[in-house]
């Protein structure tokens, strides 16, 4: 075998097993169509009916988001034959983020306070990382769009920010989630 | 002086093996066989020979029922690799 030839082997299977990503455009849909539902469903329900009871939206939603995800994850691992270092590493991140968003809510709940702002700086991070790791610019802006929204949620009424909440979530999420999605398929 | 390539590297097959599995926590066999287009007896013997030296970490188990064999590459034939790789160069760069 010459050289060039062992060359072309590596380059050429190299190139192949970079193909071999799990589909994540599927859990930025999932959560983007449910938080989004769930940040106008709050609007809706807390400030414009007046019932406290609206809030239960979140937990429903975030429930419901949890058991599809796995649900997915379940069925993609059965297909998929490959590991990838990098699906490890999402692994890790949205599972830090998870536990991270969960002791935020129920620490800013506990003390009175609004934890939609916090959420959305936090989800700045992962959403920014994961487009860097796939080295995809709508996702890495959507992480940029999270923080943004984190800053203008400081500083507006409680009432709104569940609107500017589903607004960052369909730029940050559904838009490049769905982008993604079709650059996958 | 140029290093001597690693012989059991410089074989189409096992080369191809290690090419995909380089950048990889872990790959199943029929990936491996689905990638490198060759047949089960000869991929399976490969494979063999490159477990044997140390360079793939071979794990049988069961997936919904069927058995399954994984394999992964050793720090062992990561280096391997990377010094095949740089030896390869180093014959290009002195024919280019």
């Amino acid at each position: 075998m010459k050289p060039e030839q062992s060359l072309e082997i590596i380059q050429s299977m190299m190139a192949e097993a970079k193909h071999s990503f799990h589909k994540i455009s599927p859990y930025f849909l999932i959560w983007g169509v449910l938080l989004s539902i769930s940040g106008i469903a709050e609007h809706i329900i807390v400030y414009q009916l007046e019932k406290k009871e609206g809030f239960l939206v979140w937990m429903i939603m975030g429930v419901l988001g949890g058991i599809l995800s796995m649900f997915y994850s379940k069925k993609d691992s059965k297909n998929q034959q490959v590991k990838n270092y990098y699906d490890t590493l999402y692994g890790y991140l949205w599972g830090a983020m998870g536990i991270t968003l969960f002791l935020t809510i129920v620490l800013t709940v506990i003390n009175k306070q609004n934890p939609t702002p916090f959420i959305l700086l936090l989800t700045g991070i992962p959403t920014f990382v994961s487009g860097g790791i796939i080295k995809f610019k709508p996702l890495i802006l959507g992480g940029i769009v999270f923080w943004i929204a984190g800053i203008i949620a400081f500083n507006i009424p409680n009432m709104y920010t569940g609107l500017l909440f589903s607004t960052a979530i369909i730029l940050g999420y559904l838009v490049p989630g769905y982008i993604l999605y079709n650059q996958e398929n | 002086m140029l290093k001597k390539l690693d012989p059991l590297l410089h074989n189409e097959l096992r080369l191809a093996i290690m090419s995909l599995l380089v950048g990889l926590e872990s790959a199943e066999f029929s990936w491996l066989l689905e990638k490198t287009q060759s047949t089960r007896g000869n991929l399976s013997v490969q494979i063999s020979k490159l477990k044997d030296k140390g360079y793939l970490k071979v794990d049988k188990s069961f997936k919904n029922n069927y058995p399954l064999t994984t394999c992964s590459m050793t720090p062992i034939g990561k280096k391997a690799f990377e010094e095949y790789v740089t030896a390869i160069s180093d014959y290009l760069k002195l024919k280019g």
